[in-house]
């Protein structure tokens, strides 16, 4: 019996076969030459090049990411400011004040007054009111700065002209991009 | 021997496959923000040439506020270009001109008048009817160039003599 097992563990086909293959394999790995110098060479040369596209391209992706963003954000304060201000001088009737970054006019009769104003921190402000018009928001987003807002008056005889030349800057990680924005609009109130 | 063989030849292969499916996914990262960046751009040129369409409408009708001669002095069909004169002795105001001009060198801006028909009714008619000399159409066309293509847009409506 105990004979029996011995010989069934010791000798199953399968174990020699395995012993065989393992000691093949030993047997060949130890004839093996290994690399040589120009191969490591190659295989390190192949590893730079493929992990220089790697990096280069990622530096790409996150690089047109950031200026993507930054186009977005001066599209959409651009867009904002100027449906703003081009809607109000349609609503106008005359203009008060007319100069670098400010721009107040009278609508409804004279009764409301609307104004926009650039402030310290570069964010464009639209106020409101009779009398005095008070604060009502601003109208370009947190991160995008009014760089230049020019108002010019044009006086053609029958009607009062607003030109509008606006530059907006954003800074998103290090990519700076600024565009300009321009508009004329005729107050509708003043004909 | 065979399998042997296959471990000895699996290093280049697997790099071949490696390198492969890399550049796949590397390619199709880089079209794809590519596109983002590209539409972005595109997105921006397009809502600032809508505002210098709708000023190029505003200038004609500034023209037409101004003096209506002035418009009736243009050649119907004919392309016009509009600058902003500041040295004007009169006024600052917008003018329209032959010579070619460019806004920041992106925008191509022209405008041009055509002649309006109305019928016994006072209808507007694309065909027969009568010349109204005292209305005009306007055509403001937008272009700009995004990497190699081009882009027009156009706006058009009808001014008319306020006496």
């Amino acid at each position: 019996m105990k004979e029996e097992i011995k010989n069934n563990i010791i000798k199953p086909p399968f174990f020699n076969y395995h012993t065989r293959k393992h000691l093949e394999i030993g047997v060949s790995l130890h004839s093996k030459r290994g690399f040589t110098l120009v191969e490591m060479l190659m295989y390190v040369a192949l590893m730079a090049l493929i992990i220089i596209i790697i990096v280069q391209s990622m530096v790409l992706v996150l690089k047109s990411n950031r200026t993507s963003f930054a186009k977005i954000n001066l599209r959409n304060s651009g867009y904002s400011a100027m449906e703003g201000m081009l809607r109000e001088i349609y609503l106008s009737e005359s203009i008060d004040q007319v100069s670098f970054g400010i721009l107040q006019m009278k609508q409804n009769s004279g009764v409301n007054t609307v104004k926009f104003a650039t402030s310290s921190d570069f964010t464009l402000n639209f106020f409101e009111g009779s009398g005095i018009p008070v604060l009502v928001g601003p109208l370009t987003s947190k991160g995008v700065s009014v760089k230049s807002l020019t108002f010019t008056q044009i006086n053609t005889g029958k009607s009062l002209v607003v030109r509008i030349q606006m530059q907006l800057q954003t800074s998103v990680n290090g990519i700076t991009d600024n565009e300009w924005f321009y508009g004329t609009a005729i107050l509708r109130g003043s004909y | 021997m065979k399998k042997i063989n296959y471990k000895k030849g699996s290093g280049l292969a697997e790099i071949l496959v490696a390198v492969f499916i890399f550049s796949i996914i590397l390619g199709s990262l880089i079209t794809a923000s590519n596109k983002y960046l590209s539409g972005a751009g595109e997105n921006l040129r397009s809502t600032q040439g809508v505002y210098i369409a709708q000023e190029g409408i505003e200038a004609v009708k500034i023209i037409r506020d101004t003096n209506w001669d002035i418009i009736d002095t243009l050649s119907d069909d004919m392309d016009y270009y509009l600058y902003f004169d500041i040295s004007s002795s009169t006024n600052n105001t917008w003018e329209a001109t032959s010579t070619f001009s460019s806004i920041d060198s992106i925008f191509t801006r022209t405008f041009k008048l055509n002649s309006v028909y109305r019928d016994s009714d006072g209808r507007i008619v694309s065909s027969g009817g009568t010349q109204d000399l005292n209305t005009k159409k306007v055509t403001v066309s937008v272009s700009w160039k995004l990497k190699t293509s081009t882009t027009t847009k156009s706006l058009s409506t009808y001014i008319t003599n306020i006496m």
